[in-house]
């Protein structure tokens, strides 16, 4: 898979995720990379009911559980590496959208 | 069931994942409140879209998602459009403003302002309670039922 294919793959993911608060998405990243898809995705399931976590917390769980599972097909066929990088490259896409809309902020 | 008319900036923040906001709007959620939002939010938050990194289409199109998303899954009930009677009460609106304040000279606060009167003329029309970030561009509306968020996002365009 080339960069552009990675970012262009990345881009998709982050476009549809909604409602995730930053660290919860850099800690399921991060188990994501130790653990692989497979076992990152059945946590994400379990932890959007967890009655243990704040009702955002859940929500960004349900969100990547979600989202995620739609692209499992395509991030399963990638090689270690080009999984990590693919999830850098959505957590760089997924906040991008915070700088274009930070002028819109000050402006009200 | 409370039903509440979330204001434009909310909005915003719980799309820009700031968490404060995420977890405002889902505690909201798990108190029992029925969450609404006026199309004049979604109009607003186009200009922040239209200025994403990539593709423009693409930006409109995940963000079009986004907000069908969260709508299936029950956090926004109904997304209100601006009928005949919300103008009407919209101009009344900006009408007693002009009375009683000096209005901004400034294109872009100007068109806030009409945005801010448009919102308020929904919650007023639906008899539903507002919420927002910004108390005083609401709470000299005598007959609105308006609260402040209890988060404040500093800066903004940071990561955390």
């Amino acid at each position: 898979m080339t960069t552009d294919e990675k970012v262009e793959l990345a881009q998709q993911m982050a476009g549809q995720l909604v409602g995730v608060v930053p660290s919860e998405w850099r800690k399921w990243c991060s188990y994501a990379s130790r653990k692989g898809l497979k076992r990152a995705l059945q946590l994400a399931r379990c932890l959007q009911h967890s009655p243990s976590l704040r009702p955002g917390q859940r929500q960004s769980y349900q969100s990547i559980a979600k989202v995620i599972a739609s692209f499992q097909v395509d991030l399963a066929n990638l090689s270690q590496d080009d999984f990590l990088k693919v999830l850098g490259y959505a957590t760089r896409w997924l906040f991008a959208r915070r700088g274009t809309q930070y002028a819109e902020r000050s402006r009200r | 069931m409370q039903k509440g008319l979330v204001d434009s900036m909310i909005v915003m923040d719980y799309d820009n994942a700031f968490e404060d906001a995420i977890e405002w709007w889902e505690r909201q959620l798990e108190d029992g409140w029925e969450l609404h939002i006026s199309q004049v939010s979604l109009m607003e938050m186009l200009k922040g879209i239209a200025k994403s990194p990539g593709s423009r289409e693409k930006a409109f199109n995940d963000f079009r998602f986004r907000i069908q998303e969260i709508r299936k899954e029950g956090k926004i009930r109904r997304i209100w459009p601006i009928t005949q009677g919300i103008s009407k009460i919209a101009h009344s609106l900006l009408e007693q403003y002009c009375r009683r304040f000096t209005p901004p000279s400034w294109c872009e606060r100007m068109e806030s302002l009409i945005c801010d009167m448009l919102i308020a003329a929904t919650a007023l029309k639906h008899g539903l309670f507002l919420f927002t970030e910004n108390l005083r561009d609401f709470q000299w509306i005598d007959s609105l039922r308006v609260e402040k968020v209890d988060y404040e996002i500093e800066g903004g365009g940071e990561m955390t």
